[in-house]
């Protein structure tokens, strides 16, 4: 079951980035927002995508903390604190991501400014929007960290798939920092740092939507751990 | 009194007061002060009550800090029934209260273009307040989004509620169905917004399924099963919790 939502985060993640980037054009305010209205209902199902992997990604924690438990109950809330304030702090970016539709849809009010001022407010806002997730994304790699290092302390999953993770979480911190730090060497480290942090997450996925935890190993070590 | 009885009653109460503050701020000073697609009119009504506009601010805030200490109860309350699902439960409210605060800055935003400080004075009267209806907007688009939480906590709830044996089960499914009904508003409302307000009143029954178990916590509290005393033992009672 959470390898199942995980797959539904991941997928409804990459959707959110597939659906809603392409219609942005990096410093042309006019083009961005064309885009926008001329594909609305893409837009929005950007949106929507976004929401349901931050949605999913509530499940995911939980089903993790209570996978992980008997490892270290702990160290494994940690990890679930950490992953609920990642969600938390993408989902302030939800209503952002709205703003772009209600100022391009020139309402009334709005006819106080020039259309051009419109635009580039809508750019502004989609371009704050996007900030918002390399900040998530530190919580997020601390969490895959943590995970990954209980699941290499664990007899029921396999430590390849820990590993894993922990080098994925350590990629998301690396292009989180890059970002904010150098901006222009950032954006360039993402093609080659995402997919190995995908093959964490991806993997683990897999492996419980697949395999599941040895029940047998876990309820032991549950046991251990009481 | 018995302590599972004791948590149901807290739970209720703290429900209550929830649903004291909830309208006032979400349905009652937005009719008074918003003039929908009138920037300027909304700006005059907001400057002419401010006191009002900021009180529903901080109902808005008390509100989130009652949810979060709602779901620590029913976590009290059901966690007995199954960690997981009253661990899901805690986590959707978690998350839910933190949107919602964030979301409060909005209405924060517009009364600060509304006054119109000094800085702000490079924009026009028209554009600030223009600037003001759009935050106002985006603060409406907020609850619309947490409209998602508040539908996706209550099927855990619902299901323990349904589970747990020392609560009527009808108001279980009420409350899972309760959920469906808010998660549906929350996509008419993004998706198509025209028709919100038909759905919205079409809603109202199955919305009502909150209150149903919010009464039943506060007037009935919860029914102590007599024989198997054993099986709540996972309920601490506050001395030893």
């Amino acid at each position: 079951m959470a390898g199942g939502l995980w797959w539904l985060c991941i997928v409804a993640g990459i959707i959110g980035f597939g659906f809603g980037g392409p219609l942005i054009v990096a410093n042309d305010a006019a083009a961005t927002a064309a885009n926008i209205l001329a594909k609305e209902s893409l837009f929005r199902l950007g949106f929507s995508a976004d929401l349901i992997s931050g949605l999913s990604y509530v499940g995911v924690t939980i089903f993790i903390y209570y996978v992980l438990k008997p490892v270290s109950r702990s160290l494994s809330l940690l990890g679930a604190f950490f992953g609920l304030a990642g969600v938390a702090i993408g989902g302030a970016s939800w209503v952002i991501h709205l703003a772009p539709l209600l100022l391009l849809h020139g309402d009334q009010y709005l006819t106080a400014f020039t259309t051009s001022q419109l635009q580039a407010m809508s750019l502004a806002a989609l371009t704050l929007q996007m900030q918002v997730f390399p900040i998530g994304m530190v919580f997020f790699g601390i969490q895959c960290i943590s995970i990954g290092y209980l699941i290499t302390r664990s007899t029921f999953l396999p430590r390849i798939l820990g590993v894993l993770l922990a080098i994925g979480g350590t990629c998301y911190l690396i292009v989180s920092f890059a970002n904010f730090l150098t901006p222009s060497l950032g954006p360039r480290l993402v093609p080659f740092i995402m997919p190995v942090a995908l093959i964490g997450e991806g993997s683990l996925g897999l492996w419980l939507l697949v395999k599941g935890v040895n029940v047998e190993r876990w309820n032991e070590q549950a046991s251990l751990a009481r | 009194m018995h302590p599972l009885k004791k948590a149901a009653r807290v739970a209720g109460a703290i429900y209550l007061s929830m649903v004291v503050t909830g309208p006032f701020s979400l349905i009652y000073v937005p009719s008074k002060l918003i003039v929908r697609g009138n920037a300027a009119a909304t700006a005059d009504n907001i400057l002419a009550h401010e006191t009002m506009f900021r009180l529903s601010i901080m109902a808005d805030l008390v509100g989130q800090v009652i949810f979060i200490c709602l779901a620590i109860a029913l976590y009290r309350l059901l966690s007995g029934v199954n960690k997981m699902w009253a661990g899901l439960m805690v986590a959707l409210v978690l998350v839910s209260a933190a949107v919602g605060f964030v979301n409060t800055l909005n209405d924060i935003a517009a009364l600060t273009l509304f006054r119109g400080a000094d800085f702000l004075t490079v924009f026009d009267k028209p554009q600030r307040d223009a600037l003001g209806m759009l935050f106002i907007r985006l603060h409406t688009q907020g609850i619309f989004i947490d409209e998602m939480f508040w539908g996706l906590w209550l099927f855990p709830f619902g299901l323990l509620v349904f589970r747990s044996g020392f609560l009527p089960r009808f108001i279980g499914v009420w409350l899972m169905i309760n959920c469906f009904g808010y998660v549906i508003l929350s996509v008419i409302a993004l998706f198509f917004p025209a028709y919100y307000g038909a759905a919205f009143n079409w809603s109202q029954p199955v919305l009502f399924g909150e209150l149903a178990i919010m009464l039943w916590l506060l007037i009935k509290g919860a029914k102590i099963p007599v024989p198997q005393t054993g099986s709540i033992a996972p309920l601490r009672s506050p001395a030893n919790a």
